[in-house]
């Protein structure tokens, strides 16, 4: 490529490639800024908060760094490949387990949280 | 001991701050190491920036409100209604007092209880008041006598300075002018004139006021700068400024005067601007009732030569939260609030003729906006902006 062809954008050398893929990006942005209107964008809008919600969830809690320990333990990677079939002795013999009863515990703490959390959401959407 | 934080005023920054601690302090929370109680008159947030499009049709009511326990977490103790209602604060005590006669006293306190409009402070505001800034119903109620207006001039006054979002005004004058070719015959237009009252001379920083000064004159809008409102004669349908100037209107649009909260302006902690004076950096409290590194200022409440916004109320939340988690870790580590600041410009409303156009420029104490021109993308993320706000902004995502 010749250094005429070549261009000096803001001391960034671009080759016309570069500014091929540019224009192609600016095109296509057109393509869809003409497709959006008011309308659209609140659709938009209500797909970005439910992400928000989640990604708030996420940050919020050290769940997420409880769920990302738990599920690398090599015995849940075990039992994934071969799952162990617990009956109603099975399960009341891993009900001795000090760690099941920890786990027992935190989910029981999660469904009631989870039921609390469903009552006030009534409340606070039926004051929308 | 349980370490307690308190913060006074659960709008958009005091909200900002909750999460931001919530999030920050969950272990500390659990373990009943650290209490963040908020309070709050009422138990409603309402976003007022949105006030703006209202008698456009651009939001509805339901946009713009959400319950305050909804959008702040469940680990912060929320006090709202009379047992929130601040009615004196004693930095030196660290007592805060509220109206059912309760007293809460604190380590570190957030003052963020915004500012309040003052109509009193305008003879004759009052007999000739409709405004959007105020409330949803006082929105609606413009809506309806813009849709009635017929002929005549329609003066749009910012009273004086400062006011919450300095900007609103403007963005709503050129909605307006959009509107009315939008929803007048041809003729109505012609005989409709708008007219935009401002207190100062630039409108806004150097760049600001040029794209707001080439709109207003594409559109026809007459500008009068300087105008700073002191008196409305709605008799004979005048406003005059404090020159003595007397202008003639059909319908006056105001944006009124606005002052501390009256709870903080008696408590003392307000300096002869009537402004809660801070460190413009650390945002700390450094007024009347003396320095105090433990009592943090975000938002409206801060200083008249800070701009009250919400981009602005944002980014000062931010430093506030940052500078309490650091304080509280004890490591007395500070962040600087650099001014950070912006402000939504409106080039065009969408209607039938024209395309929305918007850009939200900003800038921070040493750096003035840099030039800028409004642009289609912008009014999308701009709009789109009021709908994430309960789950992005207020939840101090980012």
């Amino acid at each position: 490529m010749s250094e005429e062809e070549r261009k000096d954008v803001q001391g960034m050398e671009l080759d016309p490639n570069d500014l091929d893929t540019l224009v192609d990006m600016l095109k296509t942005y057109r393509l869809l800024q003409n497709y959006m209107n008011d309308e659209t964008l609140k659709g938009i809008a209500d797909v970005e908060s439910s992400m928000f919600k989640l990604l708030n969830a996420m940050i919020s809690t050290d769940f997420v760094d409880v769920l990302e320990r738990g599920l690398q333990e090599p015995e849940f990677d075990k039992a994934l490949l071969e799952p162990p079939q617990l009956g109603m002795m099975g399960i009341i013999r891993e009900l001795k387990d000090e760690d099941v009863q920890k786990g027992v515990g935190v989910m029981m703490e999660l469904l009631k949280a989870i039921g609390k959390a469903s009552t006030e959401n009534n409340e606070f959407k039926s004051r929308h | 001991m349980t370490e307690k934080v308190l913060i006074l005023g659960a709008g958009y920054a005091g909200t900002v701050v909750a999460n931001k601690l919530a999030r920050e302090f969950r272990r500390e929370i659990a373990r009943g190491d650290l209490n963040v109680t908020i309070l709050d008159k009422d138990d409603m947030n309402i976003n007022q920036g949105g006030f703006t499009f209202l008698p456009f049709g651009l939001y509805s009511p339901e946009d713009l409100k959400r319950p305050r326990k909804e959008v702040i977490s469940p680990r912060i103790n929320c006090v709202f209604g009379e047992n929130g209602e601040i009615t004196g604060a004693d930095l030196e005590n660290r007592k805060v007092q509220v109206k059912s006669g309760d007293t809460f006293s604190y380590d570190y306190l957030v003052i963020a209880t915004g500012s309040t409009t003052d109509i009193s402070n305008i003879p004759g505001l009052s007999e000739d008041y409709n405004t959007f800034y105020t409330s949803m119903d006082d929105a609606f109620k413009l809506k309806e006598k813009i849709e009635n207006f017929e002929q005549g001039r329609i003066a749009i006054s910012v009273a004086q300075m400062p006011v919450s979002c300095p900007g609103a005004t403007v963005k709503f004058a050129v909605m307006l002018n959009d509107y009315i070719k939008f929803m007048k015959t041809e003729e109505m237009c012609k005989n409709i004139q708008i007219s935009f009252f401002w207190p100062m001379e630039p409108i806004g920083p150097p760049e600001f006021n040029k794209v707001a000064t080439k709109v207003f004159e594409d559109d026809n809008i007459e500008i009068n700068r300087n105008f700073k409102l002191a008196e409305v004669d709605s008799k004979n349908k005048e406003i005059v400024s404090q020159n003595g100037d007397r202008e003639k209107y059909d319908l006056l649009i105001t944006t009124p005067p606005h002052k501390s909260p009256q709870p903080i302006i008696d408590s003392g902690l307000t300096d002869e601007t009537g402004w809660i004076p801070v460190d413009k950096f650390t945002l700390q409290y450094r007024g009347p009732a003396g320095n105090h590194d433990e009592v943090y200022v975000a938002g409206d409440s801060g200083p008249s030569s800070v701009i009250k916004s919400g981009i602005g109320a944002h980014y000062q939340s931010l430093v506030v939260s940052h500078n309490l988690i650091n304080d509280i870790h004890g490591h007395g580590t500070k962040v600087s609030y650099m001014g950070e600041v912006g402000c939504p410009y409106i080039g065009a409303m969408p209607t039938p003729f024209t395309k929305g156009q918007a850009y939200i420029p900003s800038w921070s104490y040493g750096a003035p906006p840099e030039s800028f021109e409004p642009t289609r993308l912008g009014w999308y993320i701009y709009r789109m902006y009021y709908y994430i706000h309960w789950d992005a902004g207020l939840k101090a995502l980012f």
